[in-house]
Formats: structure tokens, sequence, C-alpha cells
């Protein structure tokens, strides 16, 4: 039973059909997977017939046709754009926290979430009862819940020059979505953020955003902080001590809400 | 600008340390620390901004949320409340802070993204008047000379001049007045400085300008209006055409986006707080008075807080065994139930059952006791009507009823389950395209029995020994017997 208005084959056939499945392979990158989506598009080969792989994934089948793609700036843009114009830009943002996800099997679901979107416009979101389109939500909530929680969990050093550095982890690769927020509540000082994982700086000078990708370590750098900065952290260790209502003591619960994996850079767990 | 270190003096010392550990473990009992409701911008200039959900930023070893500095501006008080760790008759440290050193820590913090805002309450030096005037120079201090435009949760002091309290609201966020107890009587017994009506007089004047402000902007609109502006927020039942389905109380849809500097009165509205276990008061009528706050004053949360013996205070019940978790746990969710769930108080619980289930949640007791409602048909059934459906909430009863508008016929059990149905409460009330997932006899000693019989459906703070004692004692043999004596008349 599947209903009128969409055009079921814009899903992969999972049996074999008179022609082989053909497997765009695609960098693990935003620029990778559009242009990958825009080569399976442009092809006319067949929406059910594409499939998009990022290259790192490594489940090959003998019989399909693998292709390779190159990332190509100008590719990506004109899918950006025609979504922008055409579905419109909340759909935007949600393809894009899906370009910015860490999971390795995304690059096929977007490709669907494209097509369905382009066939029955912003609403494409509420299709859930289609598996591509339930693990794209799923996606999108993962990245949102990280990217909600570091607005939290970040914690700035003011340097020696008063700028305000801090360092992170995140799974998915939301430092673009971070430091706006950022930017946006400092206004007077200058920000810099590091994804220690990617080597991604992020920084801002009066609302300003620029990035850029380095080869610093910065799990090893230590930067000269000011004057003030072990007082405050002092003050700060012992404010969450005395905030603690120790009757109720529950570090389980304390761990649930603020999993290991966030403490890492954290003043007060350090 | 300032960067936070005004006039090259940082004021901010050892001393203010000391002073930080006094003021904050005197602060700790108040659970609210919510930094939520408004949605502000920064500016071009000054420092700070919110988001409507509002940020956790940290997390206490008791597994509570830190988002605001949550700190008192003093910890002397000339009230003798007997629950309370700053009463008078208590031999504690006492400090204050002054109103430059609080705002500049506040900064501090701010700015290395420690903290959401300022939460700020105070004991009652003198007088109801100087208290509010000194938490007012702080706001002040904060707005205007460091161009703050964070978070900022203060308390109205009961009793303090209306116009303090109106000074005050112009430049926070959200306010609060604890009601403490839901009883007059009980706050007789137990808080003999304080009165019913010193409480409620300011909550009111806060809700009156709030609304005026609210009006002045064109955010108070008339019913009929609510309803179509609402409907991007709020789902719009399917089939079901009454209006209490679709009803939208302004407070539950998404604030405007403010812009930085603009003053607003109460953006985020009133919060208020009860002492859960220091007093006889019942589950039923605290959950009433939240219910009449919350349709009369217009409040944004009820918080409530297990009560904990901290004075060994021989009037007031021991909890050295531990304090009522769990009572506490279930009236958030019988509050949930009121706020989101388009519950009544008096559907909840009544008189004549005046505590709320230990065992299962008070949702799952409210359909155990109205099976004549169930099963419920996920493709056709009303959105008011999913909202009553254990293991359906808000957010897959909206997904439920967007899918359905084109695609009910491919709704399978396991798509309830990815939408994010908890189907093992669910299962038993509700069919999906005519059928059920399992076979069901719609009694409830097998319902109950098999949800107790799932492990992680045991409450915390209860033992199985403790579970099993209860279910022999549990009154669904009592609520049967009535249901036949009902039967029967």
């Amino acid at each position: 039973m599947i209903s009128n208005n969409i055009p079921p084959q814009i899903f992969p056939y999972e049996h074999p059909t008179d022609k082989p499945r053909r497997v765009y392979l695609c960098d693990d990158s935003p620029e990778g997977i559009l242009t990958a989506i825009y080569d399976a598009w442009s092809s006319r080969y067949g929406h059910s017939h594409n499939y998009i792989q990022i290259n790192s994934c490594t489940d090959n089948n003998m019989f399909y046709e693998y292709v390779d793609t190159i990332p190509d700036l100008k590719k990506a843009k004109s899918i950006v754009t025609s979504i922008k114009t055409k579905i419109s830009l909340d759909f935007y943002e949600l393809v894009e926290s899906c370009l910015l996800s860490c999971d390795i099997n995304r690059a096929d679901d977007i490709y669907r979430l494209i097509i369905l979107g382009f066939s029955v416009g912003p609403s494409a979101r509420t299709y859930l009862a289609y598996p591509a389109i339930q693990r794209v939500m799923k996606i999108e909530k993962n990245v949102w819940n990280e990217y909600h929680h570091y607005l939290g969990f970040i914690r700035f050093e003011e340097l020696q020059d008063k700028t305000l550095f801090a360092r992170f982890r995140p799974h998915n690769n939301i430092i673009s979505k971070v430091i706006p927020h950022f930017a946006d509540r400092f206004p007077e000082e200058n920000i810099m953020i590091a994804d220690v994982n990617r080597s991604i700086v992020a920084v801002s000078r009066h609302g300003l955003v620029a990035y850029t990708i380095t080869d610093i370590n910065f799990d090893r750098i230590t930067l000269p902080t000011s004057a003030n900065e072990e007082l405050l952290k002092k003050m700060w260790k012992g404010f969450i001590e005395s905030i603690e209502i120790k009757e109720r003591s529950n570090p389980g619960l304390q761990r649930q809400n603020m999993p290991l994996r966030f403490r890492e850079f954290t003043t007060e767990f350090l | 600008m300032n960067n936070g270190q005004s006039g090259g003096i940082f004021i901010v010392t050892e001393n203010t340390m000391d002073k930080l550990n006094i003021l904050t473990a005197a602060a700790k009992y108040d659970v609210a620390c919510t930094s939520s409701g408004v949605e502000r911008t920064g500016g071009s200039s000054g420092i700070g901004s919110t988001i409507s959900p509002g940020v956790c930023h940290s997390f206490s070893g008791d597994g509570r949320c830190i988002s605001l500095l949550k700190v008192l501006y003093t910890n002397e008080c000339i009230f003798d409340c007997k629950y309370c760790i700053n009463r008078r008759s208590n031999d504690v440290r006492r400090t204050s802070f002054t109103p430059e050193e609080l705002a500049e820590l506040t900064i501090s913090f701010y700015r290395r993204n420690y903290i959401e805002g300022l939460f700020l309450s105070s004991g009652i030096t003198r007088s109801p008047n100087t208290t509010m005037e000194q938490i007012y120079q702080v706001l002040l201090l904060l707005r205007y000379t460091y161009n703050f435009h964070g978070y900022i949760h203060v308390k109205a002091i009961p009793g303090a001049d209306d116009e303090l309290i109106t000074r005050t609201g112009w430049l926070a966020d959200r306010m609060s007045v604890n009601m403490e107890l839901p009883t007059a009587e009980s706050l007789n017994k137990l808080a003999p400085h304080k009165n019913r009506a010193n409480i409620l007089t300011p909550m009111r004047r806060i809700q009156t300008l709030r609304d005026s402000d609210r009006e002045f902007h064109g955010e108070l609109l008339t019913d009929s209006a609510t309803l179509t502006t609402a409907s991007d927020n709020l789902p719009i039942s399917h089939n079901n055409k009454s209006t209490e389905a679709v009803s939208c109380k302004s407070k539950f849809c998404k604030p405007a986006v403010m812009k930085a500097g603009t003053r607003r009165f109460v953006p985020a509205g009133q919060s208020t707080q009860f002492i859960i276990g220091a007093s006889d008061d019942t589950d039923y009528q605290i959950i009433k008075v939240s219910e009449a706050l919350y349709e009369r004053f217009d409040l944004k949360r009820v918080f409530y807080s297990a009560f904990v013996n901290v004075n060994l205070d021989s009037e007031l019940p021991d909890t050295s065994k531990g304090s009522e978790m769990l009572r506490e746990h279930r009236l958030y969710q019988a509050d949930w139930l009121l706020r989101y769930y388009q519950f009544k108080a008096d559907e909840i619980l009544s008189p004549e059952y005046p505590s709320l289930n230990t065992l299962v949640d008070p949702k799952c007791s409210y359909a155990l006791n109205h099976l004549e409602m169930f099963p419920v048909e996920i493709t056709t059934a009303s959105y008011h009507t999913l909202l009553r459906v254990p293991g359906i909430g808000v957010t897959s009863a909206r997904r439920i009823t967007s899918v359905r508008k084109h695609s009910a016929g491919l709704l399978t059990f396991n798509d309830l389950k990815k939408i994010g149905v908890v189907l093992k409460r669910a299962q038993y009330f509700i069919t999906c395209g005519g059928k059920s997932l399992v076979p069901i006899r719609i009694t409830q000693s097998f319902i109950l029995a098999n949800m107790l019989g799932l492990k992680d459906n045991l409450p915390k703070g209860l033992t199985k020994e403790q579970t099993y004692e209860q279910l022999s004692l549990f009154d669904v043999s009592d609520i049967v017997e009535n249901r036949i004596e009902q039967i029967s008349c």
C-alpha cells in the first residue's frame, strides 16, 4: 500500500532488476556527498538504480557498478541553491545537519531525502513511514542534540590578550553551527574554538566568523592564561561543589545527563 | 565598553570565593534552575543572549542541571521558617555580596560559558523592601553598566512594595515567588512569618503587568485569534473538532525573538515551588493548587522539591532514611499531564484517592481506571485521544497526526516504535489498522501485572520486596470493587 502522491521508484530497489545497481563513491565531506548526488542525478540512470556510498564504507558487492566521484564545489553549490530556492531554507537546514553528521551511511539517505523534497516539498520530513526519512530524522536529532549539549559544555579560558579560547571534541562536524551562537553572544570579544579531532579552528572577532584548518595538535597545547583565570576556575569548582545536595547524591544521574565524553575539557571535571 | 573588568580593578577576590561557597550552599534547596522561555539575540555591543529552550551548562553530583549562577544575595534572614536552613534561629555563618561584586562575578562566569545567567534569591535582611532594593541594584548594574543580555531569574520578595517589584520585573527574564506549602494551615504552622496574601499579591501584580505588556506588543490574543497563530506550534486534532484539543494557551507557544536591549516585563513568565513531604498535605491538594496557579495566575512552571530536614527539626518529618524522591517524581509527571496533556487535576486524582500511585505513572494509572476509553485506533483517533494513551507523548502524537495525513495505510507497529511510541506501555491500549500487537485481555489486573513484569519499569527507589508487598495491598482490588459497586447501583 503506497500512497498515490509519491513516485515509489525514488527508493532503491532491494531486488535484482534488469540493470545493475550503480554505486557512486564519494568523499566523507559535504561537498563530496553533494557532488555524488549531482552526478547520480544527472546520469539519468534512474534513482532506484543509483546508490550513494561514502568511500570509507567497504561493503562492496561484485554485482554492482562502482563509480568514483571527484568533489566539485560548483556542483555542490548548484544543489544547495536549488534546495534553498525550490524547496525551503528550513529544508536546507535539515540537509545541512545531515551533511555535518558523522554517520558513515548517511549519503544515500540524504540523496533520498532530496529526491523526496523536490517531489513533495518541505513536508518530506514528515514521511516517517519511509526508512530513509526515519534515518535522516534520527541523524538530524543526533546532530542537534550534540550541538545543543556543546552550547552548554564548552568552556572558555581567558588568554593573556583577553581572547576566549575553547577546545572540544565533537562526534559530528558541528563547529560551524556552534561558533555563530558564541559570536552572537559575545559581540565584543575575540573568540577561538578548536575542534581537536578535526583540527579545525573557528575564530570570531567582534562578531565576524572565520575558519581555518591547521596542523596544530590541540590536545597537547597549553596557552598562557590571564592573571585571574586560576582564581575563577577555583571559584567555579567551589560553586559546583557547594550546589550539590549531598543527601541526594546521584552520580549515575549526573553521568547520564553529562556523559564522560563531554567532560574532557570542562573546567569543573578536570 | 568594558570586558568584565570594570575600571581595571578586579573586585572578585579570595574573599568573594568564600562568600560564593556559603551563599551557594544556602541557595541549593531551591530546585528551579531553568533558563528557558526567552529568545533574545545578542546585540552589536554588550554581552549575552538567550535561547528559548534554555541551556544546561553542567550537572551537579546530585544529577541536577546547573544552568544559572544560583546564589543568595545574603543569607541573613529575619524570618524563622522551620524548614529553611537560613532561618533566624540557626547558628550558621552569615554573609552577603555587594552588588558590584556579584555583577562582576556573574559576567566573569558568563564570559567563560560557565553559566547561562543569574538566579538571584535572598534572605530577608531588615525588611522585604531593603532586600528587594538590593536585588534591584544588582540587576541595574548588570543590565545597564555591563550591558548584559543574558538570562536573569529573580525572586520577588513577598511583602515588598509594588513599585520595587515592578522595576525589578522590567529588568528580569523570570520572576518567582515560592508558595512552599499548598495550604494556608501548613504555611501558618511551618512558616509563621509568611502568609498566603503576601505571596499571592506580588504574583498577581506580576501577572497583570506582564499581561498588559504582552497586550501592548500584540501578543495577548483573543481565543479565536490564538487558534490561528498557534497552529504552527501545536498540532491540530485530526478528526475530533472539539476546541479543547486545539486550544493553545499562549504560554506554550514559542516566544517571539527579542532584540538585545529591548525591555519586556518578565518575558519568561513566573514560576513557583512547593516543598513536598514537610507537611501533611496530599498530592491531590498540591496538584489542585498547581492547576489553579496555571489557570488563574498564568504560571510557567511549578517546581516540586522533596523535603530534606536540614535543621533536624523534631516537629518536621525525619528524612535521614531518604527523602520522598519518588513522590516528587510522580508529582512532576502529574504536572506534565496538566501542562502538556490537557488533563484536569480531578481526572488524575480525587478526594477519595488523594495520593499518586507509586507503582505506575499517573497516566498509566488514569488509563487503567478508564479502560472503557481503550483500545484507541492509531490511524483515526484524535490528537487529544492519542495524548491519553500511556506511552504516547506530545512528540509522538504530533508525529502520528502528521504521518497519517499522507501514509496512514502504511503505519505499522514497527513504524510506531520508530516514531517514538513506547510500545511496552502503549501496546495494551492501542490498535493499529484494526489489529492489536499481542492478544490482550483488557482488564486492570492483566495489564498491571504485565506492566510490572518488565524489569526496567520498576520505579527507582522501590525494591522488589516493596513492590510485591505493595502489589498485594495495591488499590486495584479496591477500584475493581468500586466499579462493581457502581455497576450494581
